[in-house]
């Protein structure tokens, strides 16, 4: 989750930061272009049980109300449940992309970790439409 | 139902002899004039105006059996003035009350919604977590 290279691997962006809390945090494209399509800030930090950073797009309506993601981590003898919470969305539209969106980045690293190689197709291609047109709102005009 | 009927409908409702007629004709159709004034407790001489009255506006029928008439309630000039008089002023008041009642339960439902997502790894929390 917070190594650039390997989230761009299984995410499609880079979660660039430093991870400490307080600090900001970057969802990049890996186009190379370095527009972020998601920013934040780091609100806590226990590696490797809990992070929670807020989760707003760069031109979010509500700045002062950004969305809140929590990830934990339980480790349970051989296996880990991964959970995300996804606090305070906007409306409907956000939900549908959570929903359409943390599935396909949770299987693409549980594919990862377990075989050592993302799934073949990135599932986020199976919402390619949602996915371009929240991406669309940060394209530079 | 023009302004005259209407009027004998008002007037007919506007007495409580002939609302309890109405009551005892609705808790079991086709009573006789004697079943009547005895669920009443009045003369026949009077029960047979207030019937008349309540037939004038329409209200109640009869159907002839022998020398008797059997009588029935028509709710048809009743279910006018529930039209005219009750849905006209009452129907634009509860369709707003609906569409509050509609958006108040959407808003709860869309107004900052979480959503949570949970996967099982076959891994460790130091892979998972610092992938």
């Amino acid at each position: 989750m917070t190594d650039a290279d390997l989230s761009a691997q299984y995410w499609g962006h880079s979660n660039v930061s430093d991870w400490e809390p307080g600090s900001t945090w970057e969802h990049r494209r890996t186009d190379g272009s370095g527009i972020a399509d998601v920013v934040g800030t780091v609100l806590e930090a226990v590696p490797p049980r809990r992070l929670v950073m807020t989760f707003a797009t760069p031109n979010e309506q509500d700045p002062d109300e950004p969305s809140r993601v929590t990830f934990t981590i339980e480790p349970h003898e051989e296996i880990v449940r991964l959970t995300v919470t996804h606090e305070n969305l906007a409306g409907r539209s956000d939900y549908e992309a959570a929903a359409a969106g943390w599935p396909a980045v949770f299987s693409n690293l549980k594919s990862l970790l377990e075989t050592g190689h993302v799934l073949p197709q990135a599932p986020w291609e199976m919402h390619a439409e949602l996915r371009a047109a929240q991406m669309a709102l940060n394209d530079p005009r | 139902m023009d302004d005259q009927r209407m009027d004998r409908v008002f007037k007919a409702l506007g007495d409580p002899t002939r609302r309890r007629l109405l009551d005892r004709l609705h808790e079991r159709e086709g009573q006789t004039l004697g079943e009547l004034c005895a669920d009443l407790d009045m003369r026949r001489q009077s029960v047979t105006q207030h019937v008349a009255v309540l037939e004038a506006a329409n209200l109640i029928s009869f159907v002839r059996r022998g020398r008797e008439r059997l009588h029935y309630l028509n709710p048809v000039p009743l279910h006018e003035i529930q039209e005219r008089w009750i849905d006209k002023f009452e129907l634009p008041r509860l369709r707003a009350l609906r569409e509050v009642k509609r958006q108040a339960e959407e808003d709860e439902m869309t107004d900052k919604p979480t959503y949570v997502y949970v996967t099982y790894i076959h891994s460790t929390a130091e892979r998972v977590g610092t992938p």
